[in-house]
């Protein structure tokens, strides 16, 4: 065969026309997109990617481009979408891209990303996250987490963060050198809180807290400060879960204003930064040093007034006693008198002693006075009809009297009367 | 009574929150306010001293946590 009678044009000749219908084409110039992303990597300060366009039923892939953003726009719109949808650009989300055809005799067919709205991708994630929400509200864990009864005084706090991280520093300053002075205890179990591994080494953290959850009053999950908004790992299905359903109080604070992942409506508390966590933590903690102090002054002023009534008791007793202590002096006047009628006693007591001394004299007389006594000195004692004849007059002669004496007795007949005494011998 | 070592700082706290009401719902006499208020004084110090810390063991934490 000679040579080819068909014309020719060389490949370069080729793409040049391929660049002619593609380059500068007002239909494929600054055309607004939607597709969602894949193989993203950033290479010389480029970000370079896949746009995909997927069957929504099927899944597969409907259509494929390959695109560029160039290092003099990325940074900024990089930035840009980072502010508003909390995560940087990344594979496997939705976004709408301004997008400009260009094709290139070696490299080929690519989209040149001019601009990217980040509110598609931002009401996507939101989207997203709404149904994680509805998934986590179905099986009835999503408030278990924001249910749970805060300790009195949380001052035992388990920290989950990077320890190198900025922010980790911030909240241990701001907790220790709260003014109160408050007794904070922490404790740091390292995780990873940036990128694709964030949520597996957050549960892990759970996990290592959980194990011994007696220890601590609350988890503290906090993210460096300053960092750009990389957030998307955080609305995880799995962390969400394990949040929700965590024994203790979790703090979250991993963002910034106006970032929120599904975290935000999992977890007890919410706040935008590590530093506002402590602030968070130190107000709980000044509750529960006011809720101390209102409780001793509550009870001193009860105790005080208590005291005080019963003062007033004993003054109303007192009052009521003085009439009876009153008496009770009289009767203890009485005692100190008696005390000194003592002597009088005594003296009574001698008294007595010689009126009995008298008495015995007095008895020894009348024994004495006796008439046996008397009969034994001599005397005698005359009696007619039985009784004593203490006159002559009641004698007349010829009666007959017994003379009683000491040791017997004598019967005679009255011989004589005579009205005087007179010596025997007259 | 439990030994306030072996209390939380919550528990410590509800037993207060209790003398406080049977102080306040009782008429109560002299020998209780007493034992009462010793209880009460006692939890009280637990608590304070759990809530706040000297700045001798801020320090002292602060430099154990070493950031």
């Amino acid at each position: 065969m000679n040579g080819p009678l068909i014309s020719s044009i060389c490949l370069s000749e080729f793409n040049s026309r391929l660049a002619a219908a593609v380059n500068d084409r007002p239909a494929l110039t600054a055309v607004w997109v939607t597709a969602e992303t894949a193989d993203l990597r950033v290479s010389g300060g480029h970000c370079y990617m896949e746009l995909i366009e997927k069957d929504p039923v099927e899944f597969t892939t409907r259509a494929r481009l390959r695109a560029v953003i160039w290092a003099s726009r990325f940074a900024l719109l990089n930035r840009r979408f980072a502010d508003m949808t909390g995560m940087t650009l990344r594979s496997d989300i939705k976004v709408m891209v301004c997008v400009t055809a260009s094709y290139h005799p070696v490299y080929g067919l690519s989209a040149v990303i001019s601009d990217i709205d980040p509110a598609y991708t931002a009401g996507d994630l939101m989207r997203r996250r709404q149904q994680l929400v509805e998934r986590l509200t179905s099986e009835g864990i999503i408030d278990m987490n924001r249910t749970l009864e805060w300790a009195a005084a949380p001052l035992r706090v388990a920290v989950i963060s990077s320890k190198t991280a900025a922010g980790y520093g911030d909240f241990i300053d701001q907790l220790y050198n709260n003014p109160l002075r408050l007794r904070f205890a922490t404790r740091l179990f390292a995780a990873t809180l940036q990128g694709d591994s964030a949520p597996s080494s957050i549960i892990g953290a759970l996990h290592a807290i959980a194990a011994e959850a007696d220890s601590f009053d609350c988890v503290v999950i906090i993210r460096g400060g300053g960092a750009t908004g990389d957030l998307a790992s955080f609305d995880d299905y799995d962390l969400a879960a394990h949040v929700a359903q965590f024994p203790l109080p979790v703090i979250v604070g991993i963002g910034h204003e106006r970032d929120v992942t599904i975290l935000d409506y999992v977890a007890n508390m919410r706040v935008k930064t590590p530093t506002a966590a402590a602030e968070w933590l130190i107000d709980r903690g000044r509750t529960a040093l006011m809720r101390a102090r209102t409780l001793a002054s509550d009870i001193f002023s009860i105790v005080g007034a208590g005291m005080a009534s019963a003062m007033g008791r004993v003054d109303r007793l007192g009052g009521m006693l003085s009439p009876l202590v009153e008496a009770r002096l009289e009767t203890e006047r009485r005692r100190v008198d008696s005390s000194r009628s003592d002597e009088l006693r005594r003296s009574i007591a001698d008294a007595i002693a010689r009126l009995n001394i008298v008495l015995d004299s007095a008895a020894a007389l009348v024994e004495a006075l006796s008439p046996e006594a008397t009969l034994r000195r001599g005397y005698s004692i005359t009696r007619i009809g039985g009784r004593a004849v203490t006159s002559v007059e009641q004698l007349k002669k010829g009666d007959t009297v017994t003379t009683v004496f000491a040791d017997g007795m004598a019967v005679s007949h009255v011989n004589d009367i005579k009205n005087s005494i007179e010596n025997e011998r007259d | 009574m439990k030994e306030i070592d072996h209390m939380t700082y919550s528990e410590a706290i509800a037993e207060l929150e209790e003398i406080l009401a049977s102080l306040r719902g009782d008429s109560c006499d002299v020998d209780t306010l007493a034992v009462r208020t010793r209880r009460a004084v006692d939890l009280l110090k637990a608590c304070r001293t759990r809530l706040t810390a000297t700045d001798t063991e801020i320090k002292e934490i602060l430099s154990s946590l070493d950031v």
